[in-house]
């Protein structure tokens, strides 16, 4: 039986085709998606490793590992609509998330500017799931300003010799390889002296340590690198051109970022939620005040999903690509984070209790709380929304 | 509003005991206490007549007023203070003060002044979020003007350390009537009482109680049967303004920290704060806690001078410090970029605490509903 999310999202699919299309991915998810591999976004602690890994293999099987990638190198070929089919119908039916890192981060950077040793060595394992990826790029001192960054890279015979530190390095404890802009140069400006180099986890001299954040769960953390030794064959593309690839991916990591799919999952959810009486005597839904901040992120909804469409539609790379990745980023992370404020509010006093308790208010609004404080940090990774506010007004001083 | 001299040293000494004991790396050795609260501070609360202080004289208090305690409020905010004061001593205290038996509430009172025994408050329930009309809470009438309490209250804060419960139930009439509702004080070891203890997100320690056929006698009555609501609206305005306060003192600590961070913070060869848009998150937060003062100072002085308008002042001031209270901590936030998500720093404490603020009598949008 169709969920009634489902029909929402079912209703608009314009074509026969698509509509199939929708059938299909469900009845994959419906076949390989156990209950204990189903989560919310309110579940997201419980998304191990081991999950993750599995989830990727499972769809490496059946060739949809790395759905955005060109079909030469294993994508899907799949239109932007059909994207995001596959997108809703997966958060509907509670997916696990996939790790960004290596199908939208450095795969794309791999193929466009890698050698074909690397995209021989590292694009198969990405694509089937065999290897989790940590994206090395903030360092205490070099948040914002990330060309600032200092971990040093020094050439050594045919190796590069690698010392400093990256800090916010979420699932660096699950990684096997990390992509690290490193610094080769400290001539010209900070932005010319940059790498970008591919290392193995298992390398000597690499320490990782957990950072706790306020939800109360570990996802961050800061990896130290001393002495370590990185073939020159890690290196990718050309030496000091780093920031040029960086900034390739931090589109793509942008449009990611979005997930507009997700969040118009989320709401249909938290509609359900403010009319439940199961969670409420008296549910939200019938609160004009509330019923309007949900039709409120609706229309927002719909207007980032009609932003997403063209973004997606724009050649990988292209300025019309980055143009619209800041404000898609810009104005997806603020919905995510008013989903989920909402769902708090709601919640009210049952939002208050620390997760993990027997507590008569049950364990949801205890998740609302997780997923609610996690969210803090949308506005900050990636570029907080002040840094993409200042992208945005570069990109406009070109128009 | 002038403070009087003995006022001034009330906020020192708060001051001072925040000082010593509430450093944040004490105060994150504290949450992982399982009581919840420190049974020593606690004494030591007592020995500084901070218990004792809003009770009458003849009820061995001293008179202490709203414009009094709302010192230690503002210093209980800014140290992120876990001892449960305003649940014992401004909720439980307050409805003490109305228990209909002479022997009970001398009794009660005492032992709240006294530190040595805690009361708890359970007026909420799950599903009402903060309706409190509508609990299915219910005191049956027995003979001799006894009662049988059947239900379950939630939201009751330190309630698992406390001897004294005060429960809300309905006695009579039909749900969503403000006549009926009743309060007892119940024994935390009487037959049919259970609790179910946990932790908030602020780290506060809470609890749910279940009454299973619990037997009181009217001995146990705040006030008179069926006519708890009104003292309830009056405990609690004035416990509105001591959230406000506790909000106005976190929310100086955390405009303190931030501006020290964004000032030695650099970034792109400057301070952060130095960009305008830093420097004018600052100055909002500057200018909402300064509103925030105006509302709780006033409703301060409304609630000890008997104004009329005091239960709308004490309202007004919740919902501004609640509002302030949360841009202020989200800002900080993200002005202090990744740090501002991790366990290390204050900040998302700070705001934690902020939510609970918003959340432990009615959120903002109840309040406005109230006032409109």
């Amino acid at each position: 039986m169709q969920n009634p999310s489902t029909a929402r999202f079912a209703d608009r699919d314009s074509t026969p085709e698509l509509t199939a299309f929708r059938a299909e991915v469900r009845e994959f998810l419906d076949a390989r998606l156990p209950p204990n591999r189903r989560f919310t976004s309110h579940t997201l602690d419980r998304q191990s490793e081991a999950t993750t890994r599995w989830w990727h293999h499972t769809l490496a099987e059946r060739g949809w590992g790395a759905p955005s990638w060109p079909t030469t190198h294993g994508g899907t070929g799949w239109s932007v609509v059909q994207r995001r089919i596959f997108e809703q119908e997966c958060a509907l039916a509670g997916a696990p998330l996939m790790s960004a890192f290596g199908v939208v981060m450095v795969g794309p950077v791999i193929y466009t500017f890698g050698s074909e040793a690397q995209k021989a060595q590292h694009l198969p394992p990405i694509l089937d799931g065999s290897l989790l990826w940590c994206q090395g790029y903030s360092e205490p001192a070099a948040g914002s300003d990330l060309a600032s960054l200092d971990c040093r890279a020094a050439r050594d015979g045919d190796a590069y010799v690698v010392n400093g530190q990256k800090i916010w390095t979420t699932q660096a404890h699950w990684a096997d390889w990390i992509f690290c802009l490193v610094r080769t140069s400290t001539k010209g400006r900070p932005q010319e002296g940059i790498s970008f180099l591919l290392i193995d986890m298992k390398t000597p001299g690499i320490e990782v340590r957990p950072l706790w954040s306020i939800d109360g769960l570990h996802h961050l953390n800061e990896v130290f690198f001393s002495d370590v030794r990185v073939p020159v064959s890690n290196l990718v593309g050309e030496e000091n051109k780093g920031w040029t690839y960086a900034k390739f991916l931090l589109v793509n990591e942008r449009q990611g970022i979005a997930a507009v799919a997700h969040s118009q999952v989320e709401l249909e959810r938290l509609k359900r939620y403010a009319g439940s009486t199961d969670h409420f005597a008296s549910p939200p839904i019938n609160d004009p005040y509330y019923a309007e901040r949900i039709t409120d992120l609706e229309n927002r909804l719909s207007a980032l999903e009609a932003l997403e469409a063209r973004a997606l539609d724009a050649p990988e790379g292209s300025f019309e690509a980055a143009k619209l990745g800041s404000p898609l980023k810009l104005l997806g992370t603020h919905i995510m984070q008013d989903i989920a404020e909402l769902y708090v509010d709601m919640s009210g006093p049952a939002a208050l209790v620390a997760g993990g308790q027997d507590s008569a208010y049950g364990s949801f609004g205890a998740e609302v709380m997780t997923n609610h404080l996690l969210g803090r940090a949308h506005t900050i990774y990636g570029g907080t929304s002040e840094v993409q506010k200042n992208v945005i007004a570069k990109l406009m001083a070109n128009l | 509003m002038q403070f009087s001299e003995e006022q001034k040293m009330l906020r020192e000494s708060a001051d001072r005991f925040v000082k010593e004991h509430y450093d944040f790396p004490a105060r994150r050795q504290r949450a992982k206490n399982e009581a919840g609260y420190d049974r020593s501070l606690w004494a030591t609360m007592a020995d500084l007549g901070w218990l004792m202080l809003p009770f009458d004289e003849a009820d061995g208090g001293i008179g202490g007023g709203l414009t009094d305690v709302i010192g230690l409020y503002e210093a209980f905010g800014r140290g992120l203070v876990l001892e449960p004061y305003w649940s014992v001593v401004t909720l439980a205290g307050g409805f003490a003060r109305h228990l209909s038996n002479a022997g009970r509430r001398a009794s009660a009172i005492g032992d709240i002044v006294g530190g040595e025994r805690l009361a708890s408050v359970g007026l909420f329930e799950p599903r009402h979020r903060y309706d409190l009309l509508r609990g299915a809470t219910s005191a049956t009438a027995l003979e001799g003007g006894r009662y049988r309490l059947d239900g379950l209250k939630s939201l009751a804060l330190n309630g698992g350390s406390a001897d004294h419960l005060f429960v809300l139930a309905r006695s009579s009439g039909a749900a969503g009537e403000r006549d009926g509702l009743s309060l007892f004080l119940v024994d935390a070891r009487a037959p049919g009482v259970g609790r179910q203890s946990y932790r908030l997100r602020d780290d506060h320690a809470a609890c749910d109680i279940k009454l299973d056929g619990v037997e009181v006698g009217p001995d146990a009555v705040v006030g008179e049967p069926g006519r708890a609501i009104e003292i309830i609206d009056r405990v609690l305005d004035r416990a509105r303004v001591g959230l406000a306060a506790e909000s106005l003192g976190a929310m100086t600590a955390v405009l303190s920290q931030t501006q020290d961070y964004v000032g030695t913070r650099k970034q792109f060869g400057r301070p952060i704060g130095t960009f305008q848009v830093l420097s004018h998150w600052l100055t909002d937060i500057f200018v909402d806690a300064e509103q925030t003062r105006s509302l709780v100072y006033r409703a301060a002085q409304a609630g000890d001078e008997g104004h009329p308008d005091f239960a709308r002042t004490a309202r007004q001031a919740h919902l501004q410090a609640i509002t302030a209270g949360l841009s202020a901590t989200k800002k900080s936030i993200q002005m202090h970029g990744g740090m501002g998500v991790t366990e290390e720093l204050a900040i998302g404490h700070y705001y934690r605490r902020m939510m609970s603020i918003g959340m432990l009598l009615g959120d903002a949008h109840t309040l406005r509903q109230q006032l409109g």
